[in-house]
């Protein structure tokens, strides 16, 4: 499991470079506007596709059926992308709180907010991936952003259906929720997804 | 003599292909050569060896164990070769020490370093840039540093100019030194096992067609030639499959099985396997 954590963080600071460079860019515009929403933007995007880019090159090396040859099982290489995953989202939430901190002046009461904004983006980045990496295990990485993209499209059409017949689903009720509802949401997305992901794979043959 | 590898009866069956009962031991000590032309069912044998795929009846003994209790430890013990190298690109011959010794309890740093630079591969350049050769000797390197005691490696010199063929089979001889260690390698190239194979078992349109030790096969069959007025003399039921052209006949038979008059020459592993699946059978 560490060796499978090691070998993607490896191959992530290949892309660092790119990333660093991005960072940069995103910085400069942060601290000359004193607003860090635009870093912390690029950093939720990143950290949550994260685990899909490692998916990605393992397909293209067909490193999963080599893997699953040597010492690891398939439960490692399940767990493993949801660990690397949470830990990529772990890291952008701290540097986005580290940026916002750096780069905002304002008094803890106009900061605090946009702290517990960076909290719930994070909880969302792993309800993203709870939902994507089984799909991604399913379906390959190619299929998986295709169908990733039915599922964002069939929930705006959900959500317009419903708005269409007079439900209305209101931000007021996600925002004004308590910061540890998140928490649990997430973890037990979390949880639910590394369930569902096991089962796909053990059916897997490579 | 005990097996390191069993496998009874396995089946696997596809919309276009089908694995038939097959069946092989790979006695300790010894180098298994598996033969086949491609697509004759040696990857699919080979993944459920490996557990990659799901057999649909047969048993697999590695060591003795079941092969449904290929736990971490049974694991350790298997080092495993693809006909190309899996490791991610970008990475290192460096980063990949780092990655194998986490996966690898018995992963030894200072074997895969005595390797790396006998084989001359270098340390810090990514694999990307190495040739396919470079690669397939860094696969086999991690393969043998983890005190692996079974190597299943499929066609692993598949690509590779002679020499770098000629140095990986002087890997896989120097392995088998350790009496209790063994090998089965798939190839289609019959002339690399022919040098390091002790057995050779050879399938055909997923079947065994034999599984044989290489030197009893060697010893057992034989081609005899002869006019076609000789060849109507034969008794074809001891003739395992021929050539004829205008003037003559070539006739794969167990040597016990010449009638006397006749010369045989020595087959070769290649002549038996193609006298098998392409050469004419007598009705």
């Amino acid at each position: 499991m560490k060796g499978l954590l090691i070998k993607d963080f490896l191959i992530l600071k290949n892309q660092g470079k790119l990333l660093a460079l991005a960072l940069l860019v995103y910085s400069i515009i942060a601290f000359s506007s004193g607003n860090a929403d635009m870093v912390t933007t690029m950093l939720f995007v990143v950290s949550v596709i994260m685990p899909v880019t490692a998916i990605a090159y393992d397909e293209k090396s067909r490193w999963e059926r080599y893997a699953l040859a040597t010492a690891l099982n398939r439960r490692d290489l399940v767990l493993s992308k949801y660990l690397f995953g949470g830990l990529c989202i772990v890291c952008g939430m701290l540097l986005g709180i580290l940026f916002t901190l750096a780069a905002e002046k304002g008094s803890a009461a106009v900061l605090l907010p946009r702290l517990r904004m960076l909290v719930v983006a994070a909880c969302v980045g792993m309800v993203v991936q709870s939902v994507n990496l089984p799909i991604v295990f399913h379906f390959g990485v190619e299929k998986g952003r295709i169908a990733m993209l039915l599922v964002i499209a069939g929930t705006a059409a959900l959500q317009f259906y419903l708005g269409q017949v007079g439900i209305q689903v209101s931000g007021s009720l996600f925002s004004n929720m308590p910061l540890v509802l998140y928490v649990v949401i997430a973890a037990v997305s979390f949880g639910l997804s590394i369930v569902v992901s096991n089962i796909i794979y053990s059916k897997k043959e490579f | 003599m005990e097996n390191v590898l069993e496998v009874r009866k396995l089946r696997k069956k596809y919309d276009s292909f089908e694995l038939q009962d097959i069946s092989l031991d790979l006695p300790r000590g010894s180098i298994m050569g598996f033969v086949g032309q491609n697509g004759a069912g040696k990857t699919t044998a080979i993944k459920l060896i490996l557990n990659l795929i799901r057999a649909d009846a047969g048993e697999i003994k590695i060591f003795g164990e079941k092969h449904n209790a290929l736990d971490r430890k049974l694991k350790e013990q298997i080092g495993v070769v693809f006909d190309e190298c899996n490791f991610p690109e970008y990475l290192t011959a460096k980063d990949i020490i780092l990655v194998m010794k986490n996966i690898y309890r018995s992963f030894q740093v200072e074997r895969f370093d005595k390797l790396l630079d006998s084989l001359k591969l270098p340390k810090n350049k990514p694999i990307k840039e190495f040739s396919r050769g470079m690669k397939m000797k860094l696969s086999i390197a991690v393969a043998l540093s983890h005190g692996a005691k079974l190597l299943i490696l499929d066609e692993p010199t598949s690509g590779l100019d002679p020499i770098v063929r000629d140095e990986v089979l002087d890997l896989f001889l120097e392995f088998i030194q350790d009496e209790d260690c063994a090998i089965l390698v798939s190839s289609h190239i019959i002339s690399d096992l022919e040098k390091v194979a002790d057995y050779i078992t050879f399938i055909h349109e997923g079947k065994i067609i034999f599984s044989e030790n290489k030197d009893r096969l060697l010893e057992e069959y034989g081609v005899l030639k002869c006019s076609h007025h000789d060849f109507e003399q034969i008794d074809k039921t001891k003739v395992l499959g021929y050539r004829e052209n205008q003037f003559s006949v070539a006739a794969l038979i167990r040597k016990k099985d010449v009638p006397k008059g006749f010369l045989v020459e020595q087959a070769s592993i290649e002549e038996i396997m193609l006298f098998m699946t392409r050469g004419e059978r007598a009705s």
